[in-house]
């Protein structure tokens, strides 16, 4: 009995660890058994967006935000953190944080749309989202923000007391346009050029597969007929011999539409079918077209030397045969490959997923700007260390810029900081470009001083009261996420900071910090 | 209010008219500023505060003094004026390395030696409110040098003290692989020879004053265990010392306290560890007197009050943020006669911000050194 109970032990305690590792990061939302609803009343609430309510009250429950204003009533279960003398605020916003990356996440060699940084979130960076949460950071977009190229898909995530949760998936594409390390600019110009040819092969990809649906429904309309017709014709003669020729074009037509779903076709492939290949070859091709290259050779040749045996000649032979067999313009389109990186390339394409372009230098910017323009893409600067320079272009072209970082502590001229200008926000500001500060940092501490960012950048020449928006409501719009936080407003998720003193004084620290309704930080 | 605050148009006249008469009245030699707030950098914060300068010292500053007829006065009516800031260890102005690697004790090496008073660096470093600098020599030595404390800007006369202390370091940064010390335990080994050598000589070198009581040593000590070495030959040799960088000191703060050794702390950035950023608090608390340095050119003197600003952030009161600025670090080079606090007989450096120094929103608006403006904050920057 007692030796049966051991030997279940181990799979107990692996199921309790399987339960762990994914309620870590897709939490479902915690009730109270008798959850009494909270409010915080009499205090001045920045709204996030420039408005103020002087004495006002925030209810909240369900880890929402179910009412605020002067004068609201509150439920009478609720319990009241008293407001008087405080300032609440939402929850900061950082569009641009290494937090919970590992350095090997952060940087990121190689074009892949597919990636995603979900995947590489450190979900036990418990003392990075501590510190975090204690300096007023509820929210981070995420991203490999080093290494050049199409960096993958950025993740925007909520710090919920000891850990962190996915407030949206691939929220958008990061592209980053810097050179890297030793990369010298020439090659991140190469590897920008990589990207626009990308994006062209997307669209090529595309055609192809619309050519394909319409060449696939023009072939079913024309089977469809041939044998309405030979029904009819059969109908007439009434001969056994023809139901077996009928019954013979079936089963080629069957193997002809097999056969190449089983290939694999690569776009302007004029050749005739390559043989089943094995699944390494497969892999190494997945790969080198992850890469951005043509593999097409070291393919085949890796395809040669794997089978020993000779291509089997019964494809192009049964090909020609059905040729001969059926009317040429019944010959079954080939099905092209599924790309899922080009799938997200013309998500992109198509406005529904925003792009950001990790750009510093003022070229880098310019190349956003351009292919931005050229692709009609929902393209956002993030970095933006020489944007201050393009201003004019870059309001014209109505492209966010999310900035970063706005204090450097390196002494110039080193390289890529050259331009670098702490005033650079306030010139954005005037000249009408929707801004958004970040810490931007290469080290997920550099999160947690967001807020000394905003009051450095109010120092170089932002609006007092423009300031707090840049960090909260400005940064949950450019990241798609404005329904959910961002701003103190019914509906929103209940995140927010209860200051003692103005949120970018000196010295000040939220003395309270609210995530979805929960008190997570209190001093 | 009404013999300050009203009547400006009279004063105007009044002023014209002794320009007038005085042949050099173009020299500005006594000028009053006003500002709503004067925070003196010794801890008094006076309002409405009237700041009398006459020959480029502070001949006086009070709330609401009474002004001469016919003194300037400038107003800065908004603003908050503070003493220049002084940075206790840099290397501004540096224009070759200030390391003589090969041997790892130089004494007689001097910062004054290689710095170019019109580097630009400096007019960095008071654009961020610095006015007044120390230039130490040879960070990669054991014993690295004299070094100097010069202003940031001025025609003339911009040393304040040449000598005024010696560069030292238990660091692993004196060590070195092509030349003796290689080693800590080595580095212990040179430095208690030099000082015995140092106490039996007569000479006037600058080993045989720090033996004697005559300069002080700032030395370079991290970690608790070199801060513990440091500590020791101070002991030992009875030196008068301060320590920089003592950034991991929050463990050792009661053996600083008993030494009396003030502590040089920074630069902090935005990845420092949270332990090092409650240093200061922690220091502080302990009755230890502790000044805050950027490393410049090293780091951006724009961190100079970035590191002030971390620290209040981690529990340093901001009153001693701003002394830490100022009056500490011009004590620490022995220069607080002249520098480092807005009070009768210091020179007239003064940064004029447009609120707390120390609060990162607020910009400076003007410099003064010696009385003189010497920046002032482009319109529209």
């Amino acid at each position: 009995m007692r030796h049966n109970l051991l030997r279940c032990a181990p799979l107990f305690l692996g199921a309790l660890v399987f339960l762990f590792a994914t309620a870590a990061l897709h939490a479902r939302p915690q009730r109270a058994p008798e959850e009494h609803p909270l409010a915080i009343k009499g205090a001045r609430l920045l709204l996030g967006n420039g408005s103020v309510i002087e004495n006002g009250t925030v209810v909240m429950s369900g880890g929402k935000i179910q009412d605020l204003g002067a004068d609201i009533k509150i439920p009478p279960t609720a319990t009241i953190i008293d407001g008087a003398g405080k300032i609440v605020t939402p929850g900061f916003i950082d569009a641009r944080s290494a937090l919970l990356l590992d350095p090997s996440s952060i940087a990121v060699s190689g074009s892949d749309a597919v990636r995603s940084t979900a995947d590489a979130i450190n979900r036990f960076a418990r003392n990075e989202i501590k510190e975090a949460l204690e300096n007023g950071v509820t929210t981070v977009a995420l991203a490999p923000t080093q290494g050049t190229g199409i960096a993958g898909r950025g993740a925007v995530v909520k710090l919920k007391g000891e850990r962190a949760e996915l407030l949206k998936d691939a929220a958008f594409l990061a592209i980053n346009l810097e050179p890297w390390l030793d990369i010298k600019p020439v090659n991140a110009l190469r590897e920008f050029l990589e990207t626009k040819r990308a994006f062209e092969e997307a669209r090529k990809y595309r055609e192809q597969w619309q050519t394909y649906e319409q060449d696939l429904e023009e072939y079913v309309k024309k089977v469809k007929e041939l044998e309405e017709k030979e029904k009819a014709e059969k109908a007439k003669e009434e001969k056994p011999k023809t139901e077996e020729k009928a019954g013979e074009k079936k089963e080629e037509k069957k193997d002809d539409k097999s056969e190449p779903e089983k290939k694999d076709k690569k776009e302007g492939d004029k050749r005739e079918p390559p043989p089943k290949r094995s699944p390494f070859a497969w892999t190494l091709q997945a790969a080198a077209q992850a890469a951005g290259e043509h593999a097409e050779p070291l393919a085949s040749s890796a395809d040669e030397w794997w089978f020993d045996e000779p291509k089997p000649a019964g494809a192009d032979e049964k090909k020609a045969e059905g040729g001969e067999k059926k009317d040429e313009k019944l010959k079954k389109p080939e099905m092209p490959a599924k790309d899922e990186g080009k799938e997200i390339l013309l998500k992109a394409l198509d406005r529904k997923l925003s792009v950001f372009f990790g750009a510093q230098r003022a070229e880098a910017i310019q190349n956003a700007l351009d292919l931005a323009k050229d692709l009609r893409l929902r393209a956002v600067i993030a970095g933006g260390e020489n944007a201050h320079r393009l201003k004019g272009a870059i309001a014209e072209a109505d492209v966010p810029v999310i900035l970063g970082p706005v204090v450097r502590s390196e002494a110039p001229p080193a390289s890529c900081y050259r331009g670098h200008d702490a005033g650079a926000a306030a010139t954005l500001a005037r000249a009408k470009v929707r801004l958004v500060l970040a810490s931007a940092g290469d080290d997920p501490l550099e999160t947690r001083f967001l807020p000394l960012s905003c009051a450095a950048a109010v120092g170089h020449g932002i609006g007092p009261a423009d300031a707090l928006s840049l960090i909260t409501a400005r940064a949950a719009e450019v990241l798609g996420v404005q329904d959910r936080v961002g701003t103190l407003a019914k509906g929103k998720d209940a995140d927010l900071l209860v200051f003692s003193s103005d949120p970018l004084s000196a010295g000040a620290v939220p003395a309270t910090v609210i995530v979805d309704g929960q008190v997570v930080v209190q001093r | 209010m009404t013999s300050i605050f009203g009547s400006r148009q009279v004063f105007v006249t009044r002023i014209a008219l002794v320009l007038a008469v005085l042949p050099s009245a173009a020299s500005s030699q006594t000028l009053a500023i006003r500002a709503q707030r004067v925070l003196t950098g010794t801890g008094q914060e006076i309002l409405n505060g009237v700041i009398m300068i006459e020959d480029g010292k502070i001949k006086s500053v009070g709330p609401e003094t009474p002004i001469q007829n016919g003194v300037p006065v400038v107003d800065y009516l908004d603003s908050t004026i503070c003493p220049g800031f002084v940075e206790p260890h840099s290397a501004l102005g540096v224009t070759e390395s200030g390391d003589e690697i090969a041997h790892a004790v130089e004494p007689n090496a001097r910062a004054a030696d290689f710095y170019d008073p019109a580097h630009r660096q400096f007019r960095e470093a008071l654009a961020s409110g610095i006015t007044t600098a120390a230039l130490a020599a040879g960070s990669m030595d054991v014993v690295g040098g004299l070094g100097i404390v010069v202003k940031t800007a001025g025609e003339r006369d911009t040393i304040v003290r040449d000598g005024a202390f010696l560069k030292m370091s238990v660091t692993r940064d004196a060590l070195s692989d092509s030349r003796v010390p290689t080693s800590p335990i080595g580095l212990m080994h040179v430095l208690r020879g030099e000082l015995s050598k140092a106490q039996a000589a007569t000479d006037s070198s600058p080993l045989h004053a720090l033996v004697t009581g005559k300069l002080r040593a700032l030395i370079d000590a991290r970690s608790p265990g070199e801060i513990a070495q440091a500590l020791e030959i101070t002991a030992a040799y009875h030196l008068d010392v301060a320590l920089v960088h003592a950034d991991d000191g929050a463990r050792v703060a009661d053996d600083l306290k008993s030494a009396k050794v003030p502590a040089i702390l920074g630069p902090y950035t935005f990845d420092t560890p949270k332990r090092l950023l409650l240093t200061p608090a922690a220091l502080s608390k302990a009755g230890t007197p502790v000044a805050f340095t950027s490393d410049a050119p090293l780091y951006s003197p724009e961190f100079l009050r970035m590191t002030a600003a971390l620290a209040v952030r981690h529990g340093l009161p901001l009153d001693e943020a701003l002394r830490a600025l100022t009056s500490v670090p011009a004590q620490i080079l022995g220069v607080s006669d002249r520098v480092g606090s807005v009070a009768t007989g210091r020179d007239a450096d003064l940064c004029v911000w447009s609120g707390h120094p120390v609060d990162l929103r607020s910009r400076l608006q003007a410099a003064y050194i010696k009385g003189t403006r010497v920046f002032r904050q482009q319109a529209g920057e």
